[in-house]
């Protein structure tokens, strides 16, 4: 049984006045006002949140194979000779320049990854391999089990949850599924895609919070208020590398990055309802390290996250990823994405459009966002707000 | 961090002055061996510091020193020597002090004179320079043999290298090296007053005087009163003593004094499983120390407050990464912020702060016996024997064993033998009060799914939890009087002689009726006779040089 620990601030009067009036400064930026709700109010810093892959018998899931990356694209497109002949010692730095370089870049200089529009009708650059099975994480986005177009949808394929739920709509983890940058070598690693954005947040490029008002009951609560919301305050972790529980974060002051939505528990599990968008700080966004814009866009995004007896919240965000924004978290690394990361990012953007299953353009009718389903772990931590008046924050213990 | 100090102790060192006056005749006391003690590191650096100012860098390691049995690493200095390691260390930092005083952007403030030609030997220059810097490094005035020798090296030096301030810098570094600085020397002279007995010179008085107020050497207004005398006259000795508490830097000495006393160089190699308490992170260690000497300044100085009140305080300091231990939520980002726990939680009192508790434990788990042993030693002055060598911890030590699934278990099976039952009734009582900690000092109701019982008594006050342990501690009379005998032999930096013990009985009690203020305990020790007094057995007096 899981216990919350609740304490009330008693600073000094001096700190009281520079704290009062520090967070009374801050208070203009918020849009988040601290309602007076009863229950109790946990904390969470997300220590995981990558795309979910679902693990199933590789050659059901991927047939035909990875999909392959940047390097193994390019000598798919030589012929066997020519392949063997690169893939000599002594031509090593021929083919470095070639895949590095040619292979990357448009007629007119374009990158592959800042510009992978530009690349549409290029066939060296094909559609990722899907995957072929029927079982996938995820949650029925658009309330239908067909794939059937709707006013917000276009025609897809659908899964089957991994727990039988029908229409589950995940299109990202179809076209990402088998792709050897984004599966991994197995579930032991979670891909090697997760381990990259995930060691996003243990460097402190970006970190999340998820906090529970109004909770009167942890295993069924029907109205619980659900913020996830950014913070610019890095995370300390253990000597291996582990996010350590029970740390202080206050939430960023910058309101884009506040996001509230009304759920509820079901026998121990939260589901939220239906967001508009949510909306977080990625690392690359406005003044990030490498100065350009960016955020992580979910849309019509729910959550679906068990509250665990050690007090950790674990399971899935569902939305739809606006295809333009995705690819800009590749576009701001720019080619070093396709060759350090050996990511195809024209491969990746056109199959992310051919898939594409939400938000059609009114115009084209072209669907504008993917479908997809993120893993989620949090962790207990104490969430402060940047309103005034005293901070009632909690942090689970189990 | 905020400090208040100077108001709080200028207010109470008016109180007791005025009650001085009314204090009865003091104890008279054997005086105790007159002896040298070697400069601990702190002093060492906060003596360069204020001899050439912030900016000279101190790079180089100390001989470590030992802790004499049941005493303060204080004592053990005046138990020790250098070894011929440590000189290399001294040596090599003496030198590199010199240079950096002497070279261009120093030399225009220490050297107060300039030599006729920079690449020539200038004697009256080198002597102005040695006569005034020497003064502050020997805490004294050189002898006339001590300067001549240094001018003598420096115009040597001088003329092989051609550069006079080279060769200051060997004449310096001369000083620098030396026993006179490197160990505080217990210089005596006979007592005018009664007839046989020795006494401290003015000198040595003042370095005494500076070391324990400030562990630092004696600033010029110190030295000028040494010199003109007065610290053998009452009034100006009380005034000098005022004039230093009065200071901020008394807190330098009041943390170097806790941290002595409660044991803190454990904390150096201390280590945890980092798969068992992963939170044991270097920030947390490196703080862990610094909110128990935060705590216990902000109760003694800042507040003036009463020492036992260490044992029952909520309120304490917290940072970002001590929260994670703490559990609690801190607002400050960065530094420290003044915390309180609040009234019903389980935690009050330096006794329930991570140091202790984390300190005082094993790698992988808690131990009420080391907590016990450490509470009973270092804050009651109460030695535990050593165990004997062929003691069977294995039931102790085995955390998985499910007929003894709490350490209040195993402690009673392991007391079931009576070679070992005797040593553990002193500690494991008071120990078992604190097993709501881990041992990283996270609050937990239960080992291994079974409830922790938390009773237990100190000296048959019965207790039932870490709070009411705090309570008996502060109740305690052993406790305030371990403080007291403690502090004088911090202040003495030397083991209590026989010969002392009514007068550090009557100290206590003076204790008490300060309500238990520490200012006020080093304030009494300060101006007492017996922290200057000599014992007639220390033979023939250590004399100064002759000037």
């Amino acid at each position: 049984m899981t216990r919350v620990r609740r304490h009330t601030f008693h600073l000094g009067k001096n700190a009281q006045a520079l704290m009062a009036l520090s967070f009374m400064a801050m208070a203009t930026h918020s849009t988040v006002a601290a309602p007076v709700e009863e229950g109790e109010t946990l904390g969470f810093l997300v220590t995981q949140f990558a795309i979910s892959i679902y693990y199933g018998d590789f050659k059901t899931d991927c047939p035909d194979g990875m999909t392959p990356t940047t390097d193994e694209a390019f000598l798919l497109t030589q012929t066997p000779s020519e392949r063997a002949r690169l893939l000599r010692p002594e031509n090593a730095l021929e083919l470095e320049k070639k895949w590095k370089i040619d292979f990357t870049s448009g007629p007119n200089g374009e990158d592959i990854c800042r510009n992978p529009r530009s690349f549409l009708d290029d066939p060296r650059h094909p559609v990722h391999l899907p995957v072929q099975s029927k079982i996938s994480y995820g949650m029925n986005l658009d309330g239908n089990v067909d794939g059937s177009a709707t006013p917000m949808t276009c025609l897809h394929d659908n899964f089957t949850g991994i727990n039988g739920e029908a229409g589950v709509d995940n299109q990202m983890y179809r076209i990402m599924g088998c792709a050897k940058s984004w599966r991994g070598e197995g579930p032991k690693f979670g891909g090697s895609m997760a381990i990259k954005y995930n060691s996003y947040m243990k460097d402190g490029l970006h970190n999340y919070l998820i906090e529970l008002k109004g909770v009167n009951d942890r295993r069924n609560d029907p109205d619980v208020e659900v913020g996830i919301y950014s913070t610019e305050d890095k995370s300390m972790l253990s000597g291996a590398g582990d996010h350590l529980p029970h740390q202080t974060f206050a939430i960023t002051k910058n309101p884009r990055w506040h996001n509230v939505v009304h759920g509820r528990i079901v026998d121990g599990v939260l589901h939220t309802d239906t967001a508009d968008a949510i909306t977080l700080d990625w690392f690359s966004a406005l003044n990030g390290p490498f100065g350009a814009a960016n955020e992580y866009e979910f849309h019509r995004a729910q959550l679906r996250l068990e509250l665990l007896p050690d007090g950790t919240l674990k399971g899935i965000l569902g939305a739809y990823l606006p295809i333009d924004a995705t690819s800009a978290q590749a576009r701001n690394g720019g080619k070093g994405v396709a060759t350090n990361g050996n990511r195809d990012c024209a491969s990746e953007y056109k199959s992310m459009a051919v898939y594409a299953d939400g938000f059609p353009d009114p115009k084209t009718g072209q669907c504008t966002m993917i479908s997809m389903s993120n893993d989620v772990v949090a962790i207990p931590a104490f969430v402060l707000h940047p309103d005034p008046g005293p901070q009632k924050t909690a942090s689970v213990e189990p | 961090m905020m400090f208040r100090f100077p108001l709080h102790i200028g207010l109470a060192a008016v109180v007791l002055t005025a009650l001085a006056a009314c204090d009865p005749a003091e104890v008279p006391t054997s005086g105790g061996p007159a002896g040298m003690r070697r400069l601990t590191e702190d002093q060492y650096r906060n003596s360069i510091a204020d001899i050439f100012g912030p900016d000279i860098l101190v790079a180089g390691r100390f001989d470590p020193i030992v802790r004499p049995e049941h005493g303060l690493l204080a004592a053990g200095t005046s138990e020790i020597s250098v070894s011929p390691t440590g000189f290399e260390q001294i040596y090599t930092m003496a030198n590199s002090i010199a240079a950096q005083v002497v070279d261009q952007s120093h030399r225009g403030t220490f050297v107060g004179c300039r030599p006729r030609d920079v690449k020539a030997a200038d004697d009256d220059c080198a002597t102005a320079f040695f006569r005034h810097i020497g003064r502050f490094i020997f805490r004294r005035p050189l002898t006339d043999d001590e300067l001549k020798a240094r001018v003598l090296a420096s115009g040597r030096a001088t003329r092989l290298s051609s550069d006079f301030y080279q060769g200051l810098a060997l004449g310096l570094g001369s000083l620098l090296s030396a026993p006179d600085f490197i160990f505080d020397v217990d210089t005596t002279e006979p007592d005018p007053n009664r007839s046989g007995r020795l006494r401290l010179t003015s000198y040595a008085k003042a370095s005494r005087l500076s070391f324990f107020l400030w562990n630092t050497t004696p600033d010029l207004e110190l030295m000028t009163a040494a010199e003109r005398g007065d610290l053998h006259r009452e009034d100006s000795l009380r005034h000098q003593v005022d004039r230093l508490l009065a200071s901020p830097r008394v807190e330098s000495a009041v943390r170097t004094f806790f941290a002595d006393m409660l044991g803190f160089e454990v904390i150096a190699d201390l280590a945890k499983d980092p798969v068992l308490y992963p939170q044991f992170v270097r920030a947390v260690k490196a703080d862990m120390p610094e909110q128990t000497l935060r705590t216990i300044v902000n109760v003694l100085l800042t507040d003036n407050g009463d020492y036992r009140d260490l044992f029952k305080t909520r309120k304490t300091f917290m940072t970002r990464a001590l929260g994670v231990i703490y559990q609690v939520p801190v607002p400050q980002k960065d530094g420290w912020m003044p915390y309180e726990f609040p009234q019903g939680e389980p935690r009050a009192g330096i006794l329930t702060l991570m140091n202790f508790l984390a300190a005082f434990s094993h790698d992988g788990r808690s131990s009420p016996t080391v907590r016990g042993k450490a509470l009973r030693e270092h804050l009651l002055c109460q030695p535990v024997p050593i165990p004997p060598g062929n003691v069977d911890f294995a039931l102790v030590q085995n955390t998985a064993d499910p007929a003894h699934p709490t350490t209040r278990d195993r402690l009673t099976a392991h007391r079931s033998n009576p070679t070992c039952a005797g040593c553990h009734r002193i500690t494991d009582p008071v120990g078992l009060g604190l097993e709501n900690f881990d041992t990283v000092g996270v609050f937990r109701t239960t080992e291994n799914g079974a409830t922790i019982d938390t009773s237990g008594d100190l000296d048959g006050v019965p207790f039932q939890n870490a709070a009411d342990l705090g309570q008996a501690m502060h109740d305690n009379p052993a406790a305030t009087s371990c403080v007291v005998n403690r502090f004088y032999e911090y202040a003495v930096r030397r083991t209590v002689v026989k010969g002392e013990r009514d007068w550090l009985s009557s100290l206590n009690q003076q204790f008490a009726q300060d309500g238990y203020r520490v200012p006020a305990l080093m304030r009494r020790i300060a101006i007492s006779d017996a922290f200057y007094s000599v014992a007639p057995e220390s033979q023939q007096p250590i004399q100064e040089a002759k000037r």
